[in-house]
């Protein structure tokens, strides 16, 4: 599932899902994708930080304090720079709440594909590994 | 108890060996007494006139603070630039007026108390030059994150395009080739855009009344306001006096705080929604504040407000300039933006303008005081 506010980018990172073989579904603002999110059950989300309403970062925590949301992996997809403090110090800062983990991979803008495939393989073989097999989840 | 000869030599040595420049003159502009520090400093000044001494000149000076006094019998200090010292940097001095009053109310003479700020005048030049320094590196930072996300969506446009192409799908194709066009015609309008803000425009400092910009700017936005619903008022502070300005800038940096507030406004979700420009003066510091009751900001948002340049609008609704623009021109002024927000509550915007930074009226006119 890709949130981002740009729907060029939603486009982009969808294609580049499909052409991989990954059924993709979209969302361009927090609330859409929090329905999105439930009614969808997606294996992996991608999410922008900054967006209107209400940021990535914001949406995050959300998720993951969702008892039906928290075990999708999430990459951040942003064009913040590390260097700029988006990272696991200043996410404990923005997020105090310990019960929301730092999150699992940051790609910054603009994401080179190979890398970015790789990323979402391994977190859904890595989520799916701890689920256990048989947990009923439909990829 | 000391005597009256060491109490009058202590008077006499104190007068003579402060580092203040004193003098007294009559009401004919002629100094008629002053300190050791004041020969030390200004030379020869007997019987010669204090615009004579101080600024070289044959004419007393167009905006004479101690005529005023004179006229007035009020105390009163101003800052002045004195002649060029030996190295030709010019000094700058806080002169203070105070009027000798005669019993019958008559205000016979001045005393001129002249102190050397020169130092402290170079150290606010350096701080402010620093700051501008500091802002343009910000600035260099945020022109690189909004270029990055244009990247991506060229990169995402050849992707599409060259999949609809593998896939024999048109419709892919075209889904590409649109966001290739979206992200050249973006290209286009940040170039501009940054060429305007790099550029900028050489700033016309003249006197004006703060509160008449602010009146023309509720009246630009009143139309936009009205129509999404959102009460733009005005609260300005009918005391404050003229101030050297640049009206286009100060016209710009309102506009666009009054455009985010009202933006702020139409994300919440809120029926009564207010925006209130407001104006102040407070401790010879002219005040903007920008007063919104709308969605507020969140603490990674703010965060970045100035730190980095980027936009929580949709796409299309704005660059992420707004700001860097107004804290450009503000600090041009020698003022600062500051502002805080509660997230769902609203947020306040204020450009704070010391009048002692003001920048002087670019068009060499003397400008008119306010008595």
């Amino acid at each position: 599932m890709v949130i981002d506010d740009e729907s060029s980018i939603i486009a982009y990172l969808t294609t580049v899902l499909e052409d991989e073989g990954y059924d993709t579904c979209s969302a361009m603002d927090a609330e859409e994708a929090v329905a999105v999110a439930r009614q969808q059950q997606p294996d992996l989300i991608t999410l922008d930080i900054m967006m209107p309403k209400r940021s990535g970062i914001a949406l995050y925590q959300q998720l993951k304090l969702d008892d039906n949301l928290r075990r999708i992996p999430v990459v951040f997809v942003s064009a913040f720079s590390r260097s700029s403090g988006v990272g696991p110090a200043s996410f404990r800062k923005m997020i105090p709440d310990e019960r929301v983990p730092v999150p699992d991979v940051y790609l910054e803008k603009p994401v080179a594909v190979p890398e970015f495939l790789e990323t979402v393989a391994s977190l859904i073989e890595s989520t799916e590994a701890d689920a256990g097999p048989g947990s009923g989840e439909a990829p | 108890m000391i005597s009256e000869r060491i109490r009058n030599w202590i008077r006499t040595e104190m007068f003579d060996q402060v580092p203040v420049s004193i003098c007294v003159i009559d009401r004919d502009y002629t100094i008629v007494e002053a300190n050791q520090t004041f020969s030390e400093t200004f030379g020869a000044w007997h019987d010669r006139k204090c615009f004579s001494v101080y600024k070289n000149r044959t004419e007393r000076c167009e905006r004479c603070g101690a005529a005023k006094t004179f006229a007035d019998g009020k105390s009163r200090s101003r800052e002045e630039e004195g002649a060029p010292a030996s190295e030709g940097k010019p000094t700058h001095y806080l002169v203070q007026m105070v009027p000798l009053i005669r019993e019958d109310g008559e205000v016979r003479y001045v005393i001129e108390m002249s102190t050397d700020i020169s130092e402290m005048k170079r150290l606010q030049q350096e701080k402010l030059t620093a700051e501008r320094l500091a802002a343009v590196g910000q600035t260099v930072a945020g022109l690189a994150h909004g270029i990055k996300n244009v990247i991506m969506g060229l990169e995402g446009g050849m992707y599409v395009v060259s999949s609809g192409i593998r896939r024999h799908d048109n419709e892919k194709v075209r889904q590409g080739w649109d966001i290739l066009e979206e992200n050249v015609a973006r290209i286009s309008s940040f170039a501009k855009e940054f060429l305007d803000f790099a550029k900028g425009r050489a700033p016309h400092v003249a006197m004006v009344d703060p509160n008449r910009i602010a009146r023309e700017i509720v009246e630009l936005f009143g139309d936009t306001a009205s129509r999404s619903g959102i009460q733009l008022e005005a609260d300005l502070d009918g005391t404050i006096s003229e101030a050297p300005l640049d009206r286009e800038g100060i016209h710009t940096c309102l506009a666009n705080l009054i455009s985010n507030a009202l933006d702020a406004c139409e994300m919440s979700n809120k029926e009564d929604r207010h925006v209130v420009l407001a104006t102040r003066e407070r401790d010879d510091t002219l005040v903007y504040e920008v007063t919104d009751d709308g969605c507020g900001m969140e603490y990674d948002v703010k965060q970045k407000v100035f730190t980095n340049f980027f936009s929580t609008k949709e796409s299309g609704k704005g660059t992420g300039l707004g700001l860097l623009t107004t804290r450009k021109i503000v600090q041009e002024h020698g003022g600062r933006v500051s502002f805080e927000s509660a997230e769902g509550e609203g947020s306040v915007f204020r450009l704070e303008f010391p009048r002692s930074r003001l920048p002087e009226p670019t068009n060499g006119a003397e400008p008119a005081e306010g008595n």
